[in-house]
């Protein structure tokens, strides 16, 4: 079972807002026109607002949009309480996004009148539990992929079911393209292959796709015969994080390599910040960015000799990468930094030097502080110049701590 | 129009069993009482330790955005969208 929030971030806007609700609603950082669409309630979907659209762009669709800016701690409540609801339906959930997750629900669905049923149910509570402008679309398949797909053809608020005998009609008329995982670069590999549709992909020889796109390959052979060979991984069961890192868009006038270095700084204070609370150290730092014609990225990554918590550090590992890369440039419009190779902060080797205990301990200090006080409280000199953004601008995601919170 | 205020106010509420929230009734606003018609949305958020109830609720055609910090026990209206 796949389920797909419609409309996620304006719909929890609507609800939270009757003065939104029936207009075509568009959630962004900052309500300007130079800032991005994240996401469009129905109305302005009908008139041909996406997601991703400039809102200048968007307006010449819909002159009438209607902008408001994102509440990142409401959408991840919400996704909070809506996950709470459907624990109570499978313990089998798998976390895809913050408004998406797949369902095993193969034993849990007879106690509930059948697969349909329990959908149905489960929209039910969402209205009552929720709010009734808070709605879900539910695909029923017997894999992943093709849950999500028939509940596609049935946006918004609805519930589509695709048997095992309808699959083979479904292989034959369906592109490529329309399946999770395929996206457009992969369908014009495949297009010179020869390959438009599911069917053409599940009739090819898994040698030629293999060749072609190594072991994913395997994934397209076995989704063109209709089986997909992953199962529904239990959000709750996957232990450990592998990286944890931080990125900023910059705004048109803030590109030059200074602001980013500055925002930078800030950028590797949340990342060191982010593997204390979990008790982390990482050895291998990527400092990244992409340009300002928006056409590419850049960057490179160094492994540390000592693994390390500490913003002060991956921040001048990241100079380090910055200053050795043939053509640094003068001017980015996203730059970002990720932290890899973690381990758990007690293996890591014991420090020798006072100076590194005392940037330790002021680490700790800092923490507590951020922990009382709030993540505002406090911040060293050399990142004063960092402005955190604001809840209504951040990034919206669901951590596997928050969901625990 | 949206308008964001900070302003403390008083709260009736109801505390009921089982509930995961205390049901915000009505609230005093500049020296006026304002029932609340239906509580449209209510959401938590951490600020250090303390943790904040966000209210969105309407009084009629008007709505409101509330906030109860449960470690001050205060009350403050953050935001309303007026039809006046």
């Amino acid at each position: 079972m796949h389920l797909d929030m419609d409309g996620y971030f304006a719909s929890v806007e609507q609800q939270a807002n009757p003065a939104l609700r029936g207009r075509p609603v568009g959630v962004t950082g900052r309500p300007t026109d130079k800032s991005i669409i994240v996401a469009a309630s129905r109305e302005a979907k009908a008139r041909g607002v996406r997601s991703g659209m400039p809102v200048w762009e968007a307006r010449k669709f819909c002159p009438e949009l209607v902008l408001t800016s994102g509440n990142g701690n409401r959408y991840r409540e919400t996704t909070k309480r809506f996950l709470t609801i459907l624990e109570t339906y499978t313990p089998y959930i798998e976390v895809f996004s913050i408004d998406e997750v797949f369902m095993n629900v193969t034993h849990q669905a007879a106690t509930h009148g059948g697969p349909v049923e329990m959908a149905t149910r489960i929209k039910a509570a969402f209205r009552q539990q929720l709010g009734r402008y808070i709605t879900a679309t539910i695909g029923i398949a017997s894999g992943k992929v093709f849950a999500k797909w028939i509940g596609s053809q049935h946006k918004p608020d609805g519930i589509g079911w695709l048997d095992n005998e309808e699959i083979p009609e479904m292989l034959s008329t369906t592109p490529v393209v329309q399946i999770c995982g395929i996206g457009r670069r992969m369908e014009a590999r495949l297009a010179r292959l020869g390959i438009r549709t599911l069917a053409e992909l599940g009739a090819s020889p898994e040698t030629l796709l293999r060749r072609e796109f190594g072991v994913t390959g395997c994934f397209l052979k076995a989704v063109g015969q209709g089986h997909d060979p992953n199962p529904v991984i239990p959000s709750r069961d996957v232990q450990g994080a592998k990286s944890v890192g931080h990125s900023r868009s910059l705004r048109p006038e803030l590109r030059t390599m200074d602001n980013a270095l500055v925002i930078l700084r800030g950028l590797c204070d949340k990342v060191a910040r982010r593997l204390r609370r979990q008790s982390y150290v990482g050895r291998t730092v990527h400092c990244w960015y992409r340009n300002l014609e928006l056409t590419g990225t850049g960057g490179k990554q160094t492994t540390l000799a000592v693994p390390t918590d500490d913003g002060p550090t991956i921040y001048r590992a990241c100079l380090d990468i910055l200053d050795a890369l043939p053509q640094r440039p003068d001017a980015v419009s996203k730059i970002g930094v990720t932290v890899r190779g973690l381990e758990q902060g007690v293996q890591r080797p014991l420090k020798l030097l006072a100076q590194d205990h005392r940037q330790d301990r002021l680490n700790g200090a800092i923490d507590q502080i951020r922990d009382r006080f709030g993540e505002e409280a406090i911040r060293t000199a050399d990142a004063l110049l960092f402005k955190p953004i604001p809840d209504h601008v951040s990034g919206f995601t669901l951590t596997q701590q928050e969901w625990e919170d | 129009m949206f308008q964001r205020v900070n302003d403390p106010i008083d709260a009736l509420v109801i505390y009921r069993r089982g509930a995961p929230h205390p049901h915000l009734e009505a609230f005093r606003w500049k020296r006026r009482r304002y029932s609340v018609t239906e509580t449209n949305l209510v959401h938590r958020k951490r600020e250090g330790e303390t943790v904040v109830l966000c209210y969105a609720v309407s009084c009629g055609s008007d709505h409101f955005d509330i906030r109860f910090d449960t470690s001050r026990n205060q009350w403050r209206l953050s935001g309303l969208d007026s039809s006046r």
